[in-house]
């Protein structure tokens, strides 16, 4: 790929990643972070993504940095709650300082509840994409977001 | 845990109603499946809450990533092309190490007798000659060391 056609890509896929990112993040600055590492990897990356499979591909490697994000933290909080080297109050999650009143309501999922639900309704995914872009079965997929979309909806209520 | 029920028009629903194409026989379902209606709700509020964002944030340069981009695949050809130097730095050291360890070990008469024959005969030059040896093996590892911080980079 050379550098106008990157240019191409990054203006039509950049914005909406960091969107999806900052939603299941809820943490502004690791957007930031994860979205132009997300870049890099795709510019590092040895396999060729064909055109029409690339904003998939993107959003799979945001996601993967996400979880890992969320699996240090939780590693490194287990680790200060062990050594009580702070509160735990102030352990479990400061990404979300200044937030909306929807995304206070978004935070009560889980991150891949929020993935799922994001790829769903605003991406406007098919299944099988949310599948290769999460790593999961269609059937999984399909019942995942079937209990993320009630639990959502019971929140929201009547 | 209630059984999940899964609407197999669910998504075609979704995309038609988002795109206000929603055909009749679509709005009569969603009206009365109960599933449907959720995803709608769900669909709705989701979309209302992308929308919600409060300022653009700035996206670095497209430029800035590709030239970031360049410079770490050049780090890593030059990490690469370096490796074997580092490789042979590192045998080199231990085989020096070794052989430094067998000469005190195998021959700690001759070793004895040159020491002897020095404090006795060169009283003057032995000090600064020893001196001179110490400080000579701790930059010798040192060096050593140093050729040693890729790997413990990684």
């Amino acid at each position: 790929m050379d550098e106008s056609g990157f240019e191409k890509l990054y203006e039509k896929t950049a914005r909406p990643l960091r969107s999806y990112v900052e939603r299941i993040t809820g943490s502004a600055t690791l957007a930031d972070d994860i979205l132009q590492e997300t870049f890099l990897r795709y510019l590092r990356a040895p396999l060729k993504v064909e055109d029409d499979a690339v904003k998939s591909y993107l959003y799979k490697i945001a996601t993967n940095l996400v979880y890992d994000h969320f699996r240090q933290t939780k590693r490194a909080s287990r680790w200060q709650i062990l050594l009580r080297t702070q509160p735990e109050a102030e352990i479990v999650d400061d990404n979300f300082a200044g937030e909306t009143e929807m995304m206070q309501v978004f935070r009560h999922l889980q991150p891949q509840e929020r993935a799922l639900l994001w790829l769903a309704y605003v991406e406007g995914y098919q299944h099988r994409e949310i599948a290769a872009t999460l790593n999961l079965s269609v059937m999984s997929i399909k019942v995942l977001l079937f209990r993320a979309r009630r639990k959502l909806a019971q929140m929201l209520g009547d | 845990m209630a059984k999940e029920k899964i609407c197999e028009f669910e998504q075609k629903i979704v995309k038609e109603f988002a795109s206000q194409k929603a055909n009749q026989e679509l709005s009569v379902h969603a009206a009365n499946c109960p599933n449907c209606r959720e995803a709608l709700k769900v669909a709705a509020w989701m979309q209302a809450f992308a929308r919600a964002e409060s300022q653009l944030p700035a996206l670095p340069t497209s430029g800035f990533l590709w030239w970031k981009a360049q410079i770490i695949q050049k780090q890593t050809a030059a990490q690469r092309a370096t490796q074997p130097l580092v490789w042979a730095q590192v045998i080199a050291f231990a085989l020096a190490a070794a052989a430094f360890a067998g000469i005190l070990i195998i021959i700690p008469e001759q070793f004895a007798s040159v020491w002897k024959y020095f404090s006795e005969s060169l009283e003057l030059v032995a000090a600064p000659l020893l001196i001179s040896f110490l400080c000579g093996g701790i930059i010798f590892l040192l060096l050593a060391y140093k050729s040693l911080e890729p790997f413990k980079k990684k």
